[in-house]
Parts: structure tokens; sequence; C-alpha cells
């Protein structure tokens, strides 16, 4: 509830009767006509669409899941992602590293938002969404063109953790 | 005149509070029972309403389409009510969603209705069936009618719902910059407004 006392407001100020005014405009109108048998006509025809309900142990396996792409991320710099460029064969091998573990966590992003559920978001975090697929897509194609890049791969660790947590967010609303 | 104002903003709510007999109602329209959702309508059917009207600027077959499909998104979405707000609000919330969406797919359709003040003071200075111009019988609810849709929007929901700029610029898709321009511009048509035809 606003106030409508901030500095906004007092810039453009309206009269102490026409603010009462506009709040007294706040009240129930009934419809001129009963809407009922159209809504109960319209509600039998449309069969709910019952989201399938989660069981509780989901939360924790996704979340574990989330910790999956975190741990992977860290045992592949541990691993394979560190130290000096390496020459020839060597340089192939860990292109193709980067590569893997990329592919790795898609598989892995995949499992856990088959685990989050297909639930459909909110028509406001909808580009939010649709941003983050297409980041995500545009990272894949980028480390396509230069699978030796650790920051792409970062990239895209990044983008599918929050786009899993977004998920989340909106799956236990 | 405050006094009148005063009066009928403490007066008792026409929906009981969300008791638990209005709990029991939700549950059992959330399991399918349409009998305790058409309950459930007759009790909201008036705030709803009221909400859509003073958004869409009207009172006529728009507004009672819009409270409608209010209530069938409400049906879909009964399951996944959870309790966490009153039940009056969430359908208060999700009646203004509905009325939202209507502006804004008619925004995206410029033939239907802009923004264009001009269309707007055409449609004040129509003539009425006496011979005289609607202009001069304005009153203020007439004159947030006339508003431009979005602008409309902007004030009824800050300055008679009461509701924040964040939260309006997120249901509508804007930024609070723009949530808060658009709240200067109707405060200031609605002025002109109403001082023309005072």
């Amino acid at each position: 509830m606003n106030t409508n006392h901030n500095d906004d407001t007092r810039r453009d100020d309206l009269p102490d009767a026409l603010r009462w005014q506009l709040r007294a405009m706040r009240r129930d109108e009934a419809p001129e006509h009963d809407l009922w048998a159209g809504i109960a006509q319209r509600i039998q025809e449309q069969p709910r669409q019952v989201a399938p309900q989660r069981p509780r142990w989901i939360a924790p396996v996704a979340l574990a899941a989330t910790l999956v792409l975190a741990v992977g991320m860290i045992g592949f710099w541990r691993s394979g992602g560190e130290g000096p460029a390496k020459p020839g064969a060597e340089s192939g091998q860990r292109e193709s590293l980067v590569q893997a573990e990329a592919q790795g966590m898609r598989r892995q992003y995949q499992a856990a938002m088959i685990e989050v559920g297909p639930g459909r978001p909110p028509a406001e975090l909808q580009p939010a969404f649709d941003e983050l697929d297409r980041n995500a897509a545009l990272i894949l194609d980028a480390l396509a063109h230069n699978p030796d890049s650790r920051l792409l791969l970062e990239q895209l660790r990044r983008t599918y953790a929050r786009r899993l947590a977004l998920a989340q967010k909106v799956a236990y609303a | 005149m405050l006094t009148v104002v005063t009066e009928s903003l403490i007066e008792a709510p026409a929906v009981p509070d969300d008791g638990s007999e209005e709990r029991s109602l939700v549950a059992a329209a959330a399991r399918g029972e349409m009998r305790a959702f058409e309950a459930l309508y007759r009790r909201h059917a008036g705030r709803v309403h009221g909400v859509i009207a003073r958004l869409v600027g009207g009172h006529g077959a728009r507004a009672e389409d819009l409270t409608q499909e209010a209530f069938v998104r409400a049906w879909q979405a009964l399951p996944a009510f959870r309790f966490e707000s009153a039940f009056s609000t969430w359908l208060h919330r999700l009646a203004v969603n509905t009325a939202l969406m209507e502006l804004r797919s008619r925004r995206s359709r410029p033939q239907d209705e802009g923004d264009s003040d001009e269309e707007v003071f055409d449609l004040i200075g129509s003539a009425d069936s006496a011979g005289h111009t609607t202009a001069l019988s304005m009153d203020l609810e007439r004159a947030v009618a006339s508003l431009p849709p979005r602008a409309r929007a902007v004030l009824v929901l800050y300055d008679v719902e009461g509701w924040k700029h964040e939260e309006i610029a997120a249901e509508l898709g804007m930024a609070v910059g723009s949530s808060k321009a658009q709240l200067h511009r109707a405060r200031n048509l609605l002025r002109d407004r109403l001082e023309a035809h005072a």
C-alpha cells in the first residue's frame, strides 16, 4: 500500500479533496447482470489443467542437481581447467575436455529441470525464462566455435544455475 | 464532502473477512465443488467487477466479460492457491491482472484503442441524447474513465487501489520510472479535465 507521501508524488501533488475522492472510488460495484451462468458454463467446458503434485522429495533432489553443477565445475577447474596452455595434441585434448564438460553440464541441467517439473511460469517471468534460454543457446553455439573457452563454460554454468533457480522459485512458490 | 468520503472509506466491507467459512469454501472449490465456487462468486463479484470497471474505464459489457474471465481464471488457478494471502487479496490481484492483460492486448492492436489524447477528447466531446456534450456533466469517475488506458491504469492502481509504483511497474511490465511518469501525466490530464469542465 502506498502512502502517497513520497517525493515523486509531491511534485505533482493532488489536492487533498481530490485525493480522498479518488480513494473513495475504491468500492464494490456488482455487475449489472448475474454472470454466474456464463462462468459455470465455461468452467464446465474447460476442465482444469491440474498440475501434477510434486512429491516433497523433489526439492532436495533439485537442490542436489544444482550442487552437482557447481561441484562438477570445481572438479573441472582442479583437474584439467587450470595450468599453462599445452601445445599440440594435449591442447586438442583440453578442448574436448571443455566441450565434454559443457555437454555433461547440459545433461545435468536437463535432468534437474525434469525433476523440478515443467511448471508454466507466470507471464511476468516468461521474458526472463526466454532470455536465459536464449543466452544458454548462444553460449553453446559460441562454445562450438571456441571449444577452448573456459570463460564460456563458466558463463554456461552461471546461466544454467540462474535458470534452474528461477524454475525452482516458480515451482515452489 | 470529506466527511462523506471518509465515512464511505471506513464502512464495513461487503465481503466478510477470510474466516473459517471462507477458507472452507475456497478449499471445497479447489477440490472442484462448483457450489462452493458459486458462493465465492456471490461474495466477491462486486469487488472484482468494481476494480475491473475502474481499470477499463467503464461498466458495460467489456467489464462484465472481464469479470467472467477473471472468475474462470480463478477457478483454474484455485488448486494452486496455498492460503499464503487472503483469498480476497489473491482474487483482487487476479482481477487486476485480467484487466491489464486485456489492456496490453488492446495496446498491441493500435486500431482498437490507443493512448491518443485526441481519441479520448473525441469521446468526451460526443453529444448525448439530450443534445448536450457529455463533457458538460463530467464527474470524477467519468474523467478517470476518459484517461488514456495506460495512464488510467497507473492512476487507478496508485491513487485508487493504493499500490506502489514497484508493484504497478511489475504488473504492467514497465520500468518504475515509467509508472511514475504515467501517474504524473494522468494526474495532470485529470486536473485539466476537471478544471475545464468545472
